[in-house]
């Protein structure tokens, strides 16, 4: 699934503006944990030339003129990697339901505060795609969270296909007849044009026509060519949202009948058919990531009686491999979680935003610790199609990685550097929004309009 | 003569199996071999804990248990007090109850509104909160009385610790949210409550005045409960609860307490790093709001280590989760206010023996100490880390969630 990659190109801009070309970055760190399930290095080194990790080990000799990171008693370990989000984008869907040919590249603001938000949680890599509020919303971009413009921060330019199982105005039933609807018109498009191929070499064969030859390729109507990719070529990975327990048949009547290549994106009540998802990923070996509100009350209806639920903890008893999901830490004042119909509650708090968060609530729910850091790194990279580039620390993998004050579970493990394809992007002793929000002030807070 | 032998093997059966059950409840309980947070200070290791007629018997070293005690071990396991949420809206229907045909009603008691067994109590007490005050709502000038209330036990009556506890008194612009000048014919009532600041304040200078006026009277008049209320405010006999986010709230709090000579505890005072001098001069004590919440609840500005700040400045300050509304469990606030910078002692300090002493209930709990209410927490881990757990929360000695037989 990986697609042609503009590295070089994007790269090139940004890393020539701080790290020359041979420049060497050593970090020296306290602990690593690489994020391959071994025991974490003690007083390790990381070099890292050309964005990539050169050599990882304890008895790493440091070039003498390399710019030297001193992390002694500092936990090192891979960037976090979010396989699925609609933040930092203008708005996160159109009003129009079937939009297969647009790209999130369009919608990106490089300066929303969603990827400050990353950067400040340690979020390297993510994939941001459009909204839920679609039946085919368009394409996705994967991206790290800093640059000037889209092309700066894209490292694969045309990423996933969004679709939802939500309906936005209406029932289900029109809504997934629309998504239906969509893919059959791009296998029709493509039948349409395979027959006339044919009718043209017909023609050709009987001299009836003068033109040299019909390539398909360049006949595909470019509003249908994204799904085309999807349903036909089978190139594009399509993103399938489902908000309930009870879309989850229907999106397996929907892979079933298309046989795409498909990522299930779960919405908090799908926990209810982790069974189905699970036979689901047996079969057809679907990647699952799940909702970021992990701890869900349900309340029975008759005797009132609530109980706290764990999705991920149901998943994981299930069997089921999945990705988690958070927001970042962007101090945004207005909470941008999507309001998903739901019959039980599930609760918003900023601390989901956090991976460090979504990781400790996994754990303290009983799920291994290294299957929930796996589910926050090589299982969303594997699910990018990028597990040869990001999730773990190993010698020739991107440098990605994030410099932490304590162990991931910690309350005091605040990220102080985020490295990102071997850049600093993010550096918490310089960061304006943490001086902004912290410490004794003597003039008076800026207050907002309402 | 079947069914007669069966129902005497049936009673026998009964009694041997319900029997020391229902007398387990009774035994002495010892605790040993956890890492034991007492109140203060640091986890320590080596104490036993004997919990016995609901009161913890004995803590030490060496701690003789009776014969019939229960023993369990408590390997690589933590220990804490009960916790203490220093306001919230436990038992209530929402968040904000208020008595809203008065703006003034400082004789209404929240304790009327409480439902004992609302399922706020039970999801509290899983997350190892044993006390907890109930506040009357924000939208008075003067909400009413609040009262601490154990999170579970027997009856209503039973859990109550304190009764009319304090005074709540709201600052900032909620008492006006919502009420609006009149400019139509047909009045109703919210076009007579105040409409801003001026109109808020106006209400607690007319209230405090007349109560003083009553107090200084020599008519025996027949003084109104809730004027008794605010006499006893005046006289410093209960302490007024008063809620100021922001910080020119915050300001005028302390100016009206200076004013009317009344015992204030500042309830969330989100801008307090900016007030701080004034705070840490008046030696006010804070309850804080919960330091996860970065959006302002009316405009005010949150900022990460404001709980921290408060502390190293001396300031006694303990964390609620208040109003619920985007707040995580009292004990993962906590968790919250070391990542602001708070240091783990005085962050466990800050969710038991410090709200104790603010409360004014610290003789009967928020420490682990002979004598103390038998009000304890047994951990996975230590619980200031997100991954912990409660395993077990005791009540009064008696296990009211969770289990020991892992």
């Amino acid at each position: 699934m990986i697609q042609k990659l503009t590295t070089l190109a994007a790269s090139a801009v940004f890393l020539a503006s701080t790290v020359a070309a041979q420049e060497v970055l050593a970090i020296k760190a306290g602990t690593v944990n690489l994020g391959t399930g071994q025991t974490p290095m003690e007083n390790a080194v990381i070099l890292i030339k050309d964005g990539r990790i050169e050599q990882i080990g304890t008895k790493i000799e440091v070039p003498w003129n390399a710019r030297v990171i001193d992390a002694s008693g500092k936990y090192v370990m891979p960037a976090w990697v979010q396989a699925h989000s609609f933040g930092g984008l203008d708005i996160s869907n159109e009003a129009i339901q079937v939009t297969p040919f647009l790209s999130v590249m369009d919608s990106i603001d490089p300066v929303n505060s969603y990827f400050e938000g990353c950067r400040r949680a340690g979020i390297g890599i993510i994939h941001v795609m459009p909204g839920n509020a679609c039946a085919i919303g368009g394409r996705g971009v994967v991206v790290r969270p800093f640059g000037k413009t889209p092309e700066q921060m894209a490292i694969i330019q045309e990423a996933g296909m969004k679709m939802s199982l939500e309906p936005s105005s209406g029932g289900r039933s029109k809504h997934v007849a629309d998504l239906r609807r969509a893919l059959d018109d791009a296998k029709a498009h493509m039948e349409d044009l395979a027959r006339q191929k044919k009718e043209f070499e017909q023609d050709k064969a009987n001299s009836a026509t003068t033109e040299a030859n019909f390539v398909i390729e360049d006949k595909i109507d470019p509003l249908k060519a994204p799904l085309v990719d999807v349903v036909v070529n089978k190139k594009t990975t399509a993103y399938l949202y489902i908000p309930r327990a009870s879309d989850v048949p229907v999106a397996i009547d929907l892979y079933r009948d298309y046989q795409f290549k498909t990522v299930f994106v779960l919405g908090p009540e799908c926990y209810k058919a982790a069974k189905l998802l699970k036979s689901a990923q047996d079969k057809w070996q679907i990647p699952m990531i799940i909702d970021s509100r992990l701890e869900v009350t349900e309340r029975d209806p008759i005797t009132g009686k609530e109980t706290e639920v764990c999705t991920a903890k149901a998943y994981y008893d299930a069997g089921l491999i999945f990705a988690l999901s958070a927001t970042g830490e962007s101090y945004s004042r207005r909470m941008h979680y999507v309001r998903n119909p739901s019959a039980s509650s599930a609760r918003s708090t900023r601390a989901q935003a956090l991976p460090w968060w979504q990781v400790a609530t996994c754990v303290r729910w009983g799920i291994p610790e290294e299957v929930a850091i796996a589910a926050f790194t090589t299982i969303p990279a594997s699910i990018l199609g990028m597990s040869d580039r990001i999730g773990t620390l190993e010698k020739g993998m991107d440098a990605d990685l994030q410099i932490l004050a304590a162990e991931p579970l910690e309350p005091e493990s605040q990220v102080e550097k985020l490295i990102v394809q071997g850049e600093v992007i993010y550096d918490r002793s310089t960061d304006p929004r943490v001086k902004e929000l912290s410490g004794i002030k003597t003039s008076a807070p800026e207050k907002n309009g309402k | 003569m079947r069914a007669a032998s069966l129902a005497v093997v049936g009673t026998l059966l009964g009694t041997t199996l319900l029997g020391p059950n229902a007398r387990a409840q009774d035994r002495p309980i010892l605790l040993t071999g956890a890492k034991v947070f007492t109140g203060q200070g640091q986890f320590k290791t080596g104490l036993s804990i004997l919990i016995q007629n609901g009161k913890i018997a004995k803590i030490g070293a060496k701690v003789d248990a009776p014969v019939n005690a229960i023993k369990h071990e408590l390997k690589d396991q933590f220990v804490t007090p009960g916790l203490i949420d220093a306001n919230t809206a436990l038992g209530l229907d929402s968040p904000t109850v208020n008595e809203e045909s008065s703006e003034v009603t400082p004789q209404i008691r929240i304790v009327d509104a409480i439902d004992p067994d609302a399922w706020s109590f039970k999801h509290a007490l899983s997350d190892g909160v044993t006390t907890a005050y109930v506040s009357p709502g924000e939208r008075n000038v003067f909400g009413g009385l609040g009262v601490i209330v154990k999170t579970a036990g027997a009856s209503l009556k039973d859990r109550v610790v304190r009764e009319d506890a304090m005074l709540r008194m709201t600052l900032g612009s909620m008492p006006s949210a919502g009420n609006s000048p009149m400019r139509v014919a047909a009045p109703n009532m919210y076009y007579r409550r105040p409409t801003n600041r001026m109109g808020t304040i106006w209400e607690i200078r007319k209230a405090f005045y007349d109560a003083d006026k009553a107090r200084g009277s020599r008519q025996k008049k027949e003084i109104s409960a809730a004027t008794q209320v605010l006499i006893n405010a005046l006289d410093r006999k209960i302490k007024v609860r008063t809620t100021a986010r922001q910080d020119q709230d915050i300001r005028t709090a302390l100016r009206l307490a200076n004013e009317f000579g009344i015992d204030i505890i500042l309830d969330e005072a989100t801008e307090a790093y900016y007030a701080m001098d004034y705070i840490v001069a008046a030696k006010i004590p804070v309850i804080a709001a919960p330091p996860s919440v970065m959006t302002g609840h009316e405009g005010e500005r949150p900022q990460t280590d404001t709980i921290a700040l408060l502390a190293n400045a001396g300031v006694p300050v303990c964390i609620q989760t208040g109003l619920g509304l985007g707040a995580l469990p009292l004990v993962r606030e906590a968790a919250f206010a070391v990542r602001g910078g708070m240091n783990r002692q005085a962050a466990l300090a800050s969710i038991t023996s410090v709200p104790a002493k603010i409360l004014g209930i610290d003789d009967r709990v928020g420490t682990l100490a002979d004598g103390k209410d038998a009000d304890l927490v047994v951990w996975t881990r230590n619980p200031l880390s997100p991954s912990s757990r409660a395993v077990a929360v005791f009540v009064d000695g008696k296990l009211r969630s969770g289990n020991l037989d892992e």
